[in-house]
């Protein structure tokens, strides 16, 4: 098999960009709004720029008719010449060179002339392999493959006739491929790469050039890393209120603008902002070559809208683009640029970021700033909303219950789980009842069921940064989180995060134990292959969560010191999925029988071990209540006694049922709340009941 | 009397709906409602947990370096191990620092006798574990029968793994070149690839780099130029070797040795994080994963679970 190179490419000093991926015809694509795009085969052992440089210089020294030896010759009359790169491989070809016109029999014997074509400049590219040399027929304006040379030709002697030329005709047009556009989002569809999306850059700070003049128009940087790709874009100091149109990139801290900078307010390095020249425009490559990108083949796209692109999908036999706040279908039937239409879908929905798209079930789903929708498409019915029951979260009125963080929506995304029909998208949440921490990384999902149309809020003890479904060699469809050291993780495999079902459930801690490292006692710890490395450690004692960086079957270290003190003869639990689930407030009908309240049963399917919590609130009060007399419960109960709140509840339980009294305390509501912490199996609840009267005893006289 | 009955089916409640699988969940329930999933007929199931994905690599990422010697602040003539407490002469016979006229100072083996003449120098003070890699800086050409190079997991024995470069014709079986040897003792060097002649010139660097089981990477100016294995030595330090170099030819200079491990992106990095994670079919069936991780990207074979339940 042939050998992988692990890093593909290193841009070495750019951070924080966030590049976008596409396929076509078994290459990859990369953009991410600043850099080049990047195109991959799979095989080499790095990304190369994608496209082809057009010859450099453009105006070249074509060279002079001669007479030649031999009798083959160019056919009298004027011809145009030029020539152009290509890379065999792929059989893309550059943008040709300037033509010149020379006349073939001027000065010269009509049998033995030629066309002596000089000064040819090879590419520098590597990827360039041929130098394609087009001529035109005496008179005529059709250009033809003259000949093909290899790529380190620097001269040609042409003594091709026209009828010889003739059947030489060119299988691309006459453009042909430059630079793919700098875009931040790219997708593949319908045989074409098509391209969104700017980014407005404003890294490092700089200030006019010293020393070239009280009207100079260099500009000079600190932490710029400015590239060549920003030419053409507009230059704004913060402190200024002048566009300056990018001429020409000297170096990673150097630029010239066109407008002259005259002042003193230049002299100081402040902070600046380059800007696209047109914000928003989609970019569509020629069909079958997706490295080229003809001037013709761009739209302005939002036109008039005060927001953002957020990304784009090929959906059914559309192009889908997406705003903050607004969708556009942009339809064609053979060409995007001959026939093809751009119409407004309906209504105000959009696009949270980029990677918050899924195409699942046939339809197409997505969140925005008012939540997740659903759309099948056509613009004149838009998507429809779908999650109500999380409106809350989306609310910036109401931040009561906890609240997506819109602050960090670049690093929202969205990811199926075909196995349980299932939509994830992984958001940043704070505020969250009972939850202190401030996140700054997804670590909660937001899970939509299409099949059974029921949410839940996943949460998991280390960030998920990005997602996406793969297939494996044995044609299944993996669901894959990354977290943010890097790993990769399946999910839906299992009962724990990050441990297999042989480690045991709870490991005790050992002397020797320290703030970066844990020893074991007479438990061990899976040390198969990479172990646990990157697996949670749960504290329940201090409610804190470990991360392991490696370890042993007899000890781990820790990627990063606890924050509260671990202890010898404590237990961790190794990759526990900790869950709860909490009722609303259940009412008590009559007065009568608030101090009647009786017991609460609990279903559940029976488990080989495992323990779950219960915790009582009445009065819709924040703390639960420990007040209820602890008597005809079932087997399946334990309580401490008094001024316990938990109700352990033995999951392992052979009927599967648990009898909680409730009697002893007055009430008027009762919420209860279900809490599981602990790994290792997968608890399932089926029902549960109250015992009370009924409403419709009530209402009897 | 009112009839005692299970009377909350949760129709009449404003709580979960466990009996009605389509019912939307209000939203105080879903704010309290976590890690647990409404499945078919109403039942809350823990959600599942997720498998480390075992992912094929063949590249190992070599850490920044935690040791570098230039050899500029020796006394000029003085056995390196004699100047320099970082440095144990394993050898038959020393490795001594001199002038150079572009480096400034290099080391070389300064001798010329007759038979075997191996100067092994282990980096002594090394604390970095044994995946490791060690680079050195070729200032000058070889002459015949002269050699430089360095060492991996190397032992005082001396054992260990060598990349190194010779003049022409050596050693005796005609290997010549650029070549890695298992070191099993002073004059034993079994060949464990002949690399051939990737061109060298003085200036050029050549990089050793061992990780896991005897993984062995090649490398010319950061370029990997050959990968191997040999699980013979699991433990060792970085060093350099010479053989019968003398004055004006084969002199080294810049000796680095880092961390080598096993694959960037199954171990803890923090403030790399991957931003996007790609699957692509290359044009030989392969199924890869292209993953940008901080500011590279990155490519594995993708493979399977690694536990199943």
């Amino acid at each position: 098999m042939p050998s992988l190179p692990a890093t593909i490419y290193d841009y070495s000093s750019v951070a924080g960009l966030r590049p976008d991926v596409a396929e076509l015809f078994n290459r990859v694509y990369v953009c991410d709004g600043w850099n080049p795009t990047l195109v991959w085969d799979g095989y080499q052992q790095q990304a190369r720029e994608a496209g082809l440089d057009r010859p450099d210089p453009y105006e070249w020294s074509a060279g002079a008719t001669s007479t030649l030896p031999g009798s083959a010759s160019v056919s009298p009359g004027q011809h145009f010449v030029r020539y152009r790169y290509a890379d065999s491989k792929t059989g893309y070809p550059s943008n040709p060179s300037k033509a010149y016109q020379f006349n073939a029999h001027e000065g010269v014997s009509e049998t033995t002339a030629g066309y002596i074509m000089s000064n040819i400049v090879p590419s520098p590219e590597a990827h360039v392999d041929q130098i394609i040399v087009e001529m035109t027929r005496a008179g005529g304006n059709q250009f033809l493959r003259a000949t093909v040379l290899a790529n380190e030709s620097a001269a040609v002697t042409l003594k091709i006739a026209d009828e010889d030329l003739a059947s030489r005709i060119l299988f691309y047009r006459d453009f042909g491929h430059g630079k793919p556009p700098r875009a931040r989002y790219m997708t593949a569809f319908r045989e074409r790469l098509w391209m969104l999306g700017d980014l407005a850059w404003s890294q490092g700070v700089a200030q006019k050039k010293a020393n070239v003049g009280a009207a100079g128009n260099s500009i000079v940087g600190s932490g710029t890393e400015w590239n060549s790709g920003i030419k053409g874009r507009f230059f704004i100091f913060e402190n200024d209120s002048v566009l300056r149109y990018i001429e020409s990139v000297v170096s990673a801290a150097e630029l010239v603008v066109t407008e002259t900078l005259s002042g003193g307010k230049y002299g100081a390095k402040v902070g600046y902002t380059i800007a696209p020249d047109a914000p928003d425009v989609l970019y569509v490559s020629q069909a079958l070559f997706p490295e080229s990108f003809p001037d013709e083949n761009r739209l302005k796209v939002l036109a008039g809208r005060v927001e953002q692109s957020t990304g784009l999908h090929g959906y059914r036999q559309d192009m889908v683009i997406f705003g903050e706040r607004s969708m556009e279908l942009f339809t064609y039937t053979l060409d995007p640029r001959d026939d093809g239409r751009r119409e407004r879908v309906e209504g105000d929905r959009g696009l949270t970021s980029r990677r918050c798209t899924i195409e699942a079930n046939g339809l197409l789903y997505g969140m925005d700033y008012k939540g997740a929708w659903v759309w099948a498409g056509g613009v004149s019915q838009g998507p429809v909303h779908l999650s109500e029951a999380l409106d809350p979260y989306f609310d910036p009125s109401d931040r009561s219950q906890g609240y997506v963080d819109f602050q960090y929506r670049e690093k929202f995304h969205a990811v199926h789980y075909p196995t349980q029909h299932s939509i994830l998208w992984f958001v940043v949440m704070n505020g969250l009842p009972g939850d202190a921490t401030t996140y700054t990384k997804p670590q909660h999902a937001l899970l939509y069921d299409y099949l059974r149309e029921t949410w839940t809020v996943l949460r998991f003890d280390v960030p998920i940064v990005t997602s996406t479904t793969s297939p494996d060699t044995k044609g299944r469809l993996y669901t894959l989180l990354a977290d943010e050291h890097g790993r990769v993780w399946s999910y839906g495999i299992g009962s724990r995060d990050g441990a297999p079902g042989s480690q045991s459930r709870y490991v005790t801690l050992a002397s020797g134990t320290s703030a970066s490292s844990v020893v074991l006692s007479s438990d061990t710890f899976y040390a198969s292959n990479s172990g646990l490395a990157g697996t949670p450690l749960y504290d329940p004692i201090n409610d804190q969560v470990l991360v392991v960086r490696s370890n042993s079957a007899g000890g781990a270290t820790l990627l990063e010191a606890p924050g509260t003190a671990l202890s010898v003869g404590q237990r961790l639990a190794v990759g526990p999925i900790r869950g709860k689930w909490r009722t609303g407030a259940l009412a008590f009908a009559r007065r009568k029988e608030r101090a009647q309240g009786r017991y609460l049963h609990l279903y559940y399917d029976p488990l080989d071990s495992g323990v779950a919590k219960v915790r009582l609130y009445r009065d819709q009060s924040g703390s639960a209540y420990q007040a209820f007399k602890y008597a005809y419960s079932n087997e399946a109960v334990h309580h401490s006694g008094s001024g316990a709140i938990d109700y352990r509840i033995d999951l392992d339980h052979y009927d599967g049922y648990a009898r909680i009294p409730l009697a002893g305390g007055q009430c008027s509501t009762l919420e209860f709340e279900v809490i599981f912490d602990e790994g290792g199996v997968i608890p399932v609840f089926t029902g549960f009941d109250l015992d009370a009267y009924s409403r419709e005893e009530d209402q009897e006289p | 009397m009112p009839r005692k009955v299970t009377l909350y089916s949760v129709e009449k409640f404003r709580g979960l709906n466990l009996n009605h699988p389509k019912s939307m969940l209000s939203p105080e329930d879903l704010a309290r409602l976590e890690n647990f999933i409404l499945r078919r007929g109403g039942a809350l199931r823990l959600r599942p947990g997720m498998a480390r994905m075992n992912m094929e690599t063949e590249t190992v990422l070599l850490e920044a370096a935690s040791f570098e010697d230039d050899f500029e602040s020796y006394s000029l003539s003085d056995d390196l191990d004699t100047v320099s407490a970082d440095w144990t002469d394993v050898g038959e016979h020393p490795i001594t620092v001199k002038s150079h006229p572009s480096s400034g100072q290099a080391v070389e083996g300064d001798f010329d006798a007759a038979g075997d003449n191996r100067g092994y120098y282990i980096h002594d003070s090394w604390a970095g574990g044994n995946d490791q890699w060690a680079e050195i800086e070729f200032t000058e050409n070889l002459n015949t029968s002269q050699a430089i190079g360095v060492m991996v997991r190397m032992s005082s024995t001396p054992t260990g793994y060598l990349l190194q470069i010779s003049g022409a014709a050596f050693p005796a079986n005609g290997t010549h070149g650029f070549s890695v040897y298992r070191v099993d003792a002073m004059n034993s060097l079994n060949a464990v690839a002949a690399i051939g002649d990737p061109g060298f010139s003085a200036g050029d660097r050549i990089r050793l780099a061992v990780y896991g089981s005897g993984q062995l990477r090649a490398y010319v100016n950061d370029v990997e130029v050959w990968r191997g294995s040999d699980s013979t030595y699991s433990t060792g330090k970085p060093g350099i070797y010479t053989f019968d170099t003398s004055s004006g030819s084969g002199r080294i200079d810049d000796f680095k040795a880092g961390v080598a491990r096993a694959d960037h992106l199954w171990q803890i990095q923090s403030g790399n994080e991957s931003t996007r994670m790609f699957p692509f079919e290359r044009s030989d069936g392969t199924q890869i994963l292209v993953i940008a991780h901080g500011d590279q990207l990155r490519a594995v074979r993708i493979g399977t679970p690694e536990w199943t339940e």
